[in-house]
């Protein structure tokens, strides 16, 4: 009895490596994208404090998103600094308008604009990977002692904030651990550290995405992610139309 | 919004619990307070102050746990470079600017579902390209001051009903102006009034409403689609024109003096609107067609009135693809259909360019550069925009108008000024 539960446990131990890694890179995408972000219509905050050096800025941003894995609709409104508060960035599939109080009409913009400091409209806006980019498995790497699998990301179509993005996942888990990412030129541009796992409308999620600048180390963006509510959001509120109702 | 994590067995046990009393849900109050103070100088000829003003602007929202919500803001203005300076400015100026209250967005709200219903004092803002007016054109504008800084603030509200059915990519919107109200031209003795003629004296008659009367209404309508990333709208509007037409009276030979007493027409606007974003460059587009606006023109010592109809074209190009930068370049169309003889310009183009460069710590620095090809003048403007702190902006500025004397910016030189101003925003 013994010598099969031996046998069974080195049977399960070789066979759940290979099961794991039997999953494709895309939906190993898939999973991480699903513990950064709730799929369905959500409410949350996002806090984002930019270091240059030794100053820090602090600004605070209530989102509403309705997503699923090949679709994502988002809408960002600016609450704090006072100055700024009222700013709205609404996204819609692959489009993107900004509203000013001060105009009192979105004007729309493109994904590459930003929105503050090292993060793009779209780090906030759009964090479906798995519906822009294309995923091929490229080894395995330890970083910070955790053993990863490295994923080059590719994007799908020209509508999104980054063209290339080097991806590390949790070997076991499939958590976002780290990703880099990089220009049409194939320059880096800025890379990203996920931390903060935290238990988020049931199921474990990063709360924390720490983004560096890849010529200006000094320069960096912490962003948390708090607050999660499931609501309900009708297509209308994803609307340009709406922004100033 | 407080930290809400739980776990499914939590969830589980809290929905097993006896229901607690719930209070019923309250009102919510939010506002918006902003103060600007602000001091100017002419830059060219006599170099005094052209601006000494302050101001403050509150917006609240009363949100219903219902669908409803009410909204009511108010502008108070001190300006206090025209009572100091009476021997460039007229009394006209020192009456009529030197202090206002004015009622800003008074309205409730309604919001069911699709339909969003709007009653009360509200801005209505159609358009696409930056900077300009083209056709952004239910509101009236106050064009006391130049041109506008803040379109917003230049906006003057109108009581009107909007009603709005939105979907997940179109949308339907119908409007209705009881009352029309006008644009607030600038005042004679003003720096941005141009239309004194030397040796003669005008007087300018603006009352700037109509009787009130139900025939007078104003209705719009406006449809948009986001159509494979385009993104289309049309619109219609049967309203007065903002800008009145003059009948030129005179009321004396020796010295010559004139009267010139505003009149309000009727003109219908159809106009379409689009946006796309086409490798990196985002390209805006309005076109319009107004009917029946009357045109003014001063032929063989007479002065009158000729209808025709105006199409008015902007196209407008948008690069953000460089980090920090934002470069938008537009040239405008606009021409009168039929032969005005006395008339100046029956055809005009005018190009923009603005570039928009994001400094360290928020900084901003602005340009936009606007030019009429026809009399070579231009107007120049310069920002840097400094967040001091959270609730604190410096802003210093310059307004340039360059050209001949007889040109469009050009008769405005004497206008031009560089600013200093501070801005504190508050809310809650």
């Amino acid at each position: 009895m013994k010598n099969v539960t031996r046998a069974a446990i080195a049977l399960l131990t070789t066979i759940f490596p290979l099961v794991a890694s039997a999953i494709s890179p895309d939906e190993m995408v898939k999973r991480a994208d699903e513990a950064r972000m709730p799929e369905g219509a959500v409410t949350f905050l996002v806090t984002i404090k930019d270091f240059n050096g030794s100053t820090a800025r602090e600004s605070r941003y209530r989102v509403s998103s309705k997503g699923s894995s090949t679709d994502n609709n988002s809408l960002v409104e600016s609450i704090f600094p006072d100055r700024l508060k009222g700013r709205k960035l609404l996204m819609n599939g692959n489009d993107l308008w900004f509203y000013l109080p001060t105009v009192k009409r979105p004007t729309r913009i493109s994904f590459r604009e930003r929105l503050t400091g090292e993060v793009a409209n779209g780090d906030i806006s759009r964090t479906n990977f798995a519906g822009d980019y294309a995923a091929q498995l490229v080894g395995k790497e330890t970083f910070n002692g955790k053993p990863c699998v490295k994923l080059a990301l590719t994007a799908k179509h020209k509508d999104v904030t980054y063209s290339k993005i080097d991806y590390w996942l949790d070997a076991k888990t499939h958590f976002p651990v780290k990703s880099a990412f990089y220009a049409v030129s194939g320059k880096l541009l800025k890379t990203g550290e996920y931390s903060g796992l935290k238990p988020v409308l049931g199921a474990t999620r990063s709360t924390v995405l720490v983004i560096k600048d890849a010529l200006q180390p000094s320069r960096r963006s912490v962003l948390e992610f708090s607050g999660f509510k499931r609501v309900e959001l009708p297509d209308s509120f994803f609307n340009k139309e709406s922004l100033s109702e | 919004m407080q930290l809400i994590f739980l776990e499914p067995g939590a969830a589980a046990a809290q929905a097993l619990r006896a229901p607690s009393p719930v209070a019923a849900p309250r009102p919510t109050w939010q506002y918006k307070l902003r103060v600007d103070g602000e001091a100017g100088w002419h830059l060219f000829g006599q170099q005094d102050l052209a601006t000494h003003r302050y101001s403050a602007e509150i917006e609240q929202r009363m949100v219903f746990p219902s669908r409803w919500s009410l909204v009511a803001g108010g502008r108070a203005s001190v300006e206090g470079a025209y009572a100091l300076n009476p021997g460039r400015y007229s009394g006209a100026v020192v009456r009529d600017e030197s202090s206002e209250f004015l009622l800003r967005d008074l309205y409730a709200q309604l919001k069911d579902g699709p339909w969003v219903l709007k009653v009360g004092n509200q801005q209505v803002v159609w358009g696409e390209t930056f900077g300009f007016f083209y056709a952004d054109i239910v509101n009236p504008k106050d064009l006391r001051s130049g041109v506008p800084r803040d379109l917003e603030s230049a906006r003057i509200p109108v009581p009107m009903v909007n009603a709005k059915l939105i979907g997940g990519s179109s949308s339907l919107q119908l409007i209705y102006i009881p009352y029309p109200l006008f644009n607030r031209l600038p005042n004679q003795g003003g720096d941005f009034f141009t239309a004194q003629v030397p040796g003669v004296s005008l007087t300018v008659d603006d009352p700037r409403k109509l009787p009130f009367s139900f025939a007078n209404w104003e209705a719009g309508v406006r449809g948009t689609q986001l159509v494979g990333g385009v993104d289309l709208s049309v619109f219609y509007l049967r309203s007065f024109d903002r800008q009145p037409n003059f009948r030129a009276e005179l009321t004396s030979l020796s010295p010559p003096a004139y009267t010139l007493r505003a009149e309000r027409n009727r003109i219908q606007t159809a106009g379409i609107t689009a946006t796309m974003e086409v490798a990196s460059v985002l390209v805006r587009l309005e076109t319009l067609q107004v009917f029946g606006r009357q045109f003014d023109t001063f032929e063989s010592g007479q002065y009158r009135s000729v209808k025709s109809r105006e199409t008015i074209a902007v196209l407008e190009a948008d690069y953000g693809g460089l980090p920090n930068w934002r470069f938008a370049l537009q040239g405008s169309y606009d021409a009168i259909a039929d032969e005005i003889p006395g008339l100046l310009s029956p055809r005009r183009h005018a190009v923009s360019a603005q570039v928009t460069r994001n400094l360290a710590r928020e900084q901003v620095l602005e340009a936009l550069w606007a030019l009429i090809p026809s009399d070579k003048s231009s107007f120049v403007r310069l920002a840097y925009v400094n967040p001091l702190s959270n609730s604190l902006e410096l802003r210093l500025g310059a307004d340039l108008f360059l050209g001949k004397a007889a040109s469009q910016y050009g008769a405005l030189r004497e206008a031009s000024r560089g600013s200093i101003s501070l801005r504190v925003f508050l809310g809650g």
